[in-house]
């Protein structure tokens, strides 16, 4: 058994801690996990098991692909398991036979949706479809808009009246432009929510907020809360650290030292086996850095199969010493936070592209 | 492996690979010692290895083992060399593979024999770069190899081409004009909403509508590959119209702002990198004005979009 090239270790002890703090932290509204884009980049499958393990219950899945793969991993309809995008033409029998909360934004979705129901539901064990009808509160991607909510409202009342739908949530995604664009899109989806009422919508549930708002904001946390970013303890606004807001970062990319080169002068550089090819931005080289031996050592190329840091003087680093990319800090490596920032982007981004051929390990809560 | 219904597709013309094999043949006259590391720079090994082991490819080069385990699965009879090792590697998975390693050392020289490795490929020491093997080094380890009947060639024999194959470049200049673009990355439109003027788009409103205007939804983010930097930034092609992503690309989609104009069927296809020669935007100049290279544009896409064969398989004949 020979030390892994690349890896990514994911705590899911760490995960359990992220989920625990933040449940409390948005009680008494619903946490949901959203472990989308294969839970950005940390692996759906065994992210939402640790997070039902946790005691979640409702977990966003995107697409019926994920969403029907949490179903087929044992994953029971005792959790609520949420999709709302969907190519158009999606044929959603699958999705309903295996009781996927269908997110709905305009209807010609809804009619795929009631046209698969209608040709369920002479069979036995149908059980009708939980919608989550979306309105676009200002982002304009989907979601009805406000002129169009009221024809969407009404077709899936009807809908219900015979048996085919559940008219179960409403939701929206705000763009977190400022937190006056946010007060104007709660008060949107409020008024969207009256009129789905008012036009005999049950809507159970609203939903609203993500990891941003979602923790910073009491009064957009409505029923439930949507959290991906900082369930893996990747903070999703600026100025501070996961643990000033009680998170610790999931994933710690690993790799190791393959060679130094002496470059005189008591210079050198050494090569990781970690690169673009593995997900690790070119534009790091200059911005980020390696963690040796408890030192950092700054980036200064990227390749595809490894990348080279500038050895620090005073520091000897040898052929397979253990190199940390990002993590907690706990071995003196930078968060991927840090990384995000120094780099011009998201800890979402390069969580989320940390790509398939790295080998991901998990450490049991 | 096929989708139903269209989502996030990656569109691999196998005419246009064989286009660019025969053009590199002709280019060098050398023989085919194709990189496919990294998921064949983005492109998909399952659809790639096949093509190129019927277009006559001697051999096929990969980072590491487990790709090198994926290769043999679609490559049972090629050449398959591994170019990076654990310092502690004692090569009896690369032994059972067949694959012949590219070591660095003699002393991972070494290791590979002791392993059973029946070939390897010796780094020669250039002064720069990952460090390779300085002459004296070479002549022992090509020595012992004799000895011990593995077959030993050095990198001078075995010039291996890469990114060019697929029609990108780890160059930050100009892309190579002799090799076209094997990949096709679309989407369909999966939503369409009319907005008035001066309407912000996607998270942190950093684009705003001019007039009443058309928005288009396309189902590929940064979790497929496109750059959270792209928006307002990078072009993606709608029937032949070029548009700039508007505002931010989230996580799984972006927008598009087709502007006063009715909007187009829903499945419509959005062409975000593809051939010039079609009006296409390109992997180049994505590249260009993220500030990177194209192969690192098609390296970074994700395993979620759909990678499928397009063109006509020119070497099914030849692979009977």
């Amino acid at each position: 058994m020979t030390a892994p090239l690349v890896e990514a270790v994911i705590d899911l002890g760490a995960l359990d801690k992220n989920i625990t703090h933040l449940r409390r932290t948005v009680a008494p509204a619903e946490l949901m996990v959203v472990v989308k884009a294969d839970a950005y980049g940390h692996g759906r499958v065994p992210v939402a098991r640790q997070a039902v393990a946790s005691g979640i219950r409702s977990i966003g899945a995107l697409d019926l692909d994920t969403a029907l793969e949490l179903r087929a991993s044992g994953i029971g309809d005792d959790v609520t398991v949420l999709s709302w995008l969907y190519p158009p033409g999606q044929d959603f029998t699958e999705a309903i036979r295996a009781r996927v909360d269908l997110g709905v934004s305009s209807l010609a979705e809804l009619t795929e949706v009631t046209d698969a129901s209608r040709r369920l539901a002479g069979a036995e064990g149908f059980v009708p479809p939980r919608l989550h009808l979306k309105l676009d509160t200002g982002l304009h991607r989907n979601g009805a808009t406000a002129a169009d909510w009221p024809a969407l409202v009404t077709a899936a009342v009807a809908a219900e009246r015979d048996g085919l739908v559940r008219t179960f949530a409403a939701w929206t995604h705000i763009a977190e432009a400022s937190e006056d664009e946010d007060t104007r899109a709660l008060q949107r989806f409020l008024d969207g929510v009256a009129v789905a009422r008012e036009l005999g919508a049950s809507i159970d549930v609203r939903h609203l907020a993500a990891s941003s708002a979602g923790l910073r904001r009491e009064d957009v946390r409505l029923d439930l809360v949507r959290m991906g970013g900082h369930c893996w303890g990747i903070p999703s606004f600026d100025g501070v650290t996961p643990s000033e807001i009680g998170l610790i970062p999931v994933m710690t990319l690993r790799a190791q030292v393959l060679a130094v080169r002496e470059l005189g002068d008591e210079h050198a550089e050494a090569f990781v086996s970690a690169g673009y090819g593995d997900g690790v931005p070119r534009n790091v080289a200059g911005t980020c850095s390696v963690a040796v031996r408890g030192v950092q050592h700054p980036i200064t190329r990227v390749e595809r199969d490894h990348l080279v840091i500038a050895v620090m003087p005073g520091t000897e680093l040898a052929q397979g010493d253990p190199a940390v990319l990002f993590g907690t800090g706990a071995e003196g490596e930078q968060t991927v936070r840090q990384w995000g920032d120094r780099s011009g982007t998201l800890g979402d981004e390069i969580t989320t592209r940390i790509a398939a051929r790295v080998p991901r390990r998990y450490l049991e809560a | 492996m096929t989708r139903p219904v269209p989502f996030r597709q990656a569109e691999i013309d196998l005419e246009v690979l064989a286009a660019n094999v025969a053009q590199f043949r002709e280019l060098t006259g050398a023989p085919l010692f194709a990189d496919v590391g990294a998921d064949a720079w983005g492109h998909g090994l399952d659809v790639v290895v096949p093509a190129l082991v019927g277009l006559g490819a001697q051999a096929l080069v990969v980072a590491r083992l487990d790709e090198a385990e994926r290769v043999r699965a679609l490559a049972p009879e090629s050449l398959i060399v591994t170019t990076q090792h654990a310092a502690d590697d004692d090569f009896r998975r690369a032994a059972q593979l067949g694959v012949a390693p590219r070591v660095h050392s003699l002393a991972e020289y070494e290791r590979a024999a002791d392993g059973g490795v029946t070939g390897v490929v010796l780094a020669e020491e250039t002064g720069e770069g990952r460090p390779g093997l300085a002459p004296a080094e070479l002549d022992d380890a090509r020595t012992d190899a004799a000895l011990r009947g593995i077959a030993a060639i050095t990198d001078s024999a075995f010039p291996v081409v890469g990114a060019e194959l697929f029609g990108v470049s780890e160059d930050d200049g100009e892309p190579a004009p002799d090799f076209r673009p094997v990949m096709r990355l679309w989407a369909p439109i999966a939503a369409t909403k009319r907005v008035g003027a001066d309407e912000g788009v996607s998270y942190g409103y950093t684009y705003r509508t001019r007039s009443e205007s058309t928005l288009a939804l396309v189902t590929l983010g940064y979790a497929d590959g496109i750059s959270r930097a792209a928006g307002n930034r990078v072009e993606a092609s709608v029937g032949g119209a070029r548009h700039e992503i508007a505002g931010r690309v989230a996580m799984d989609a972006f927008m598009l702002d087709l502007g006063d104009v009715v909007a187009p069927p829903l499945g419509t296809e959005v062409t975000v990198l593809g051939d010039a020669r079609r009006g296409e935007p390109t992997a180049h100049e994505h590249a260009r004005r993220l500030g990177t290279h194209s192969a690192e544009i098609t390296t970074r896409l994700s395993a979620r979009p759909l990678r499928y064969a397009a063109g006509t398989d020119t070497t099914a004949g030849e692979r009977q």
